[in-house]
């Protein structure tokens, strides 16, 4: 018999029993579905992990703190204890291969506007000129520009619905247990810059460091940026920087951050995909359960189907076929429910990953994404898993004796 | 109109090289025993047939007397503990499971008691599953399953399904679908077993029409005496060993 026609054969048997047919292909179908659901979620979590990562981690921008945030495989887990200021960085610009150390230092701190509305947000002192020689293209201002004075401050582009070029604000700092007011006149207001190593600017209020040191009453800083000239040779100037303090300082190389962020990434695929192919397992055994009651209550058919002259390998090619349609339809509704699945699980469980991972959630979303490749693989799988649990039952189908078949009631 | 001319016409009906003396089934010394839990059943003791081509045959026997078992035989259905069988010269013990369909394919056309019909496919679409059995194409196997159906009187009834056809009806479209690839032997079992006295009548009339016009070599096996009237030969079964054969009511094959 022509493939077409035993294809044919198989789905007017498949219509005949629809419900069976149903049920049969729901089971394909949530495993399908659990399996592109986390794929869509992993694949939309990757591209945006790189274009985050990779778009904000420069890979020429190592980042030196004193522990605590992200883990550094080859420094401190815990926090040293050494207060890090600029002669730190001074000493880093010395090593080879360095272009800039520049010091980041800030405080949590909170701001009101003329309106005496209030802002929770960040107030940054870092080095101006290291700062543009670092950032220098990407640094814009939308108005305004540098302070020049002590009274001037910069805002980040997502502080202008909260304070215009020219107003004045008043800022909570604190010194020890005290807190007091300062009041800043904006004197530029900062375009989007996006993610730099391992801080973002775009809501923080900025002071050149000599000035939030003074008003701080502080040498400490928080962090240093380190720039160097060769990308590939971050993890050697990265254990140059860790031998330097005694190993008692964190080293954050972005490669390697990306590589265990990567890592971590796959382990939670593996998990997902492991429990994704129980349920397509479970899934098989479905198909092999039906399809053996399905051979004895077609007995007498397949014997008729003998008597007229069918071969073992066409009643063979007839459960083969079903299997076949079983799984396209089982693969194709898995892969419609899965994507939607998917923005479901984003939903659920896109804040917490993002969270478990570093990224900032609320101002980054994630977006299923389903690959041609996902396509093809999850149909595969899903008619190979059909067709392997039909080859038993199909098997038996096919051998058996038409006499005893067609005496079967 | 269909021309049933055509129909005859249609390969694989010219007299074989291969039968001599016009003789198209030849089963010799046939036994066939089988397990029946812990019992052995001797179906056949010890069988021998001559079939001629065209010829009408009826076998006649209570139930367990073998004549079953002999049209599976002789249909290719089943393989004998014992002897021998030759369908058109060709040697039924020396073929492969593969080759014994062919044989069920081109050679014989079965007819049931129970009709034995596929429920969930149409009239039509029965007597085309043994012509896409043998890759006839689509627009073919659709041309000639209506030209069978118009010749066992369903031209009206080819979109509908089994449960919407009286027992004769079923009867006729299985009767189609036997003559479907053309076979020379038409096997029939107990086919105006499960039918009405009137309807069993025509189905009969119907399976002698199919002998004489098409020259198909028919053998019947079941209990219902009308049909000794339109045999050429009637052969008596008990016990799995023939008691009488003698001619029937047409007299012997000329």
């Amino acid at each position: 018999m022509k493939p077409q026609r035993i294809l044919g054969m198989a789905w007017t048997n498949m219509k005949k029993r629809k419900l069976r047919t149903a049920l049969t292909t729901i089971g394909i179908v949530i495993g399908i579905m659990s399996l592109i659901g986390i794929a869509t979620l992993s694949t939309g979590f990757e591209t945006q992990m790189n274009t985050q990562l990779i778009s904000g981690f420069d890979t020429d921008i190592l980042t030196v703190n004193t522990g605590g945030g992200f883990h550094d495989p080859g420094g401190v887990s815990e926090d040293s204890g050494i207060e890090l200021n600029t002669t730190y960085a001074d000493a880093i610009e010395t090593i080879d291969g360095i272009e800039v150390a520049m010091c980041i230092a800030r405080q949590g701190t909170t701001a009101y506007n003329l309106e005496n509305e209030s802002l929770q947000t960040t107030i940054m002192g870092l080095n101006i000129t290291k700062f543009e020689l670092i950032y220098g293209d990407q640094i814009n201002f939308t108005s305004g520009g540098w302070p020049t004075d002590n009274e001037s401050i910069i805002i980040g582009y997502l502080d202008e619905p909260f304070a215009q070029m020219g107003e004045n604000i008043s800022v909570s700092i604190r010194i020890g247990v005290l807190s007091s007011n300062v009041t800043f006149t904006v004197s530029g207001i900062l375009d989007e810059i996006g993610q730099l190593g391992m801080t973002s600017v775009d809501g923080n209020l900025l002071l050149p460091l000599d000035v939030y040191q003074t008003l701080l009453e502080t040498e400490t800083v928080d962090s240093i940026v380190v720039m160097i000239s060769d990308p590939n040779q971050a993890d050697t100037i990265a254990d140059e920087i860790r031998t330097l303090f005694d190993d008692e300082v964190n080293v954050i190389v972005p490669s390697q951050m990306i590589e265990t962020m990567q890592a971590m990434l796959t382990t939670q695929e593996i998990f997902l995909f492991a429990i994704a192919s129980i349920a397509i397992l479970v899934a098989g055994i479905s198909i092999l359960n039906i399809m053996l009651v399905s051979v004895m209550e077609r007995t007498r058919e397949i014997g008729i189907l003998k008597a007229l002259g069918a071969k073992r390998r066409t009643v063979l090619g007839q459960f083969l076929g079903e299997a076949v349609l079983l799984g396209i339809l089982g693969g194709a509704f898995g892969i419609i429910f899965g994507y939607g699945m998917g923005f479901l699980l984003v939903q659920m469980l896109g804040p917490m990953f993002s969270q478990m991972r570093g990224l900032d959630a609320t101002s980054s979303t994630i977006v299923p994404v389903l690959t041609v490749d996902t396509i093809i693989i999850a149909l595969v799988f899903s008619i190979l898993v059909s067709v392997i649990f039909t080859l038993y039952p199909a098997y038996k189908a096919a051998k058996l004796d038409p006499v005893k078949a067609l005496r079967y009631e | 109109m269909i021309s049933k001319q055509a129909i005859i016409n249609d390969r694989a009906n010219s007299p074989s090289s291969k039968g001599e003396n016009g003789i198209l089934i030849n089963a010799q010394n046939l036994h066939r025993s089988y397990q029946m839990g812990k019992v052995l059943v001797h179906a056949l003791r010890g069988v021998d047939l001559q079939v001629r081509r065209g010829e009408f045959v009826v076998i006649l026997g209570v139930s367990g007397s073998g004549k079953t078992t002999l049209l599976h035989l002789i249909g290719a259905l089943d393989h004998p503990t014992d002897g021998q069988i030759f369908i058109d010269g060709e040697d039924l013990s020396q073929l492969n499971d593969s080759q014994l369909a062919n044989i069920r394919l081109q050679k014989v056309g079965f007819v049931f008691q129970f009709f034995n019909l596929l429920p969930q496919y149409t009239a039509q679409a029965n007597v085309e599953i043994p012509l896409h059995l043998a890759e006839l194409d689509k627009n073919e196997a659709h041309q000639r399953s209506k030209e069978l159906l118009h010749i066992v009187g369903l031209q009206d009834r080819v979109d509908h399904v089994p449960a919407e056809l009286s027992g004769g009806e079923q009867q006729r479209v299985a009767i189609a679908r036997a003559l479907a690839n053309n076979p020379q032997i038409l096997l029939a079992d107990e086919p105006t077993g499960n039918l009405d006295t009137q309807t069993g009548a025509e189905i009969i009339a119907l399976l002698e029409q199919v002998n004489k016009e098409q020259q198909k070599t028919v053998i019947i096996v079941g209990h219902d005496q009308r049909l000794t009237e339109v045999a050429h030969r009637v052969i008596e079964m008990r016990d799995g060993q023939f008691v009488s054969n003698h001619p029937g009511g047409r007299g012997e094959l000329q």
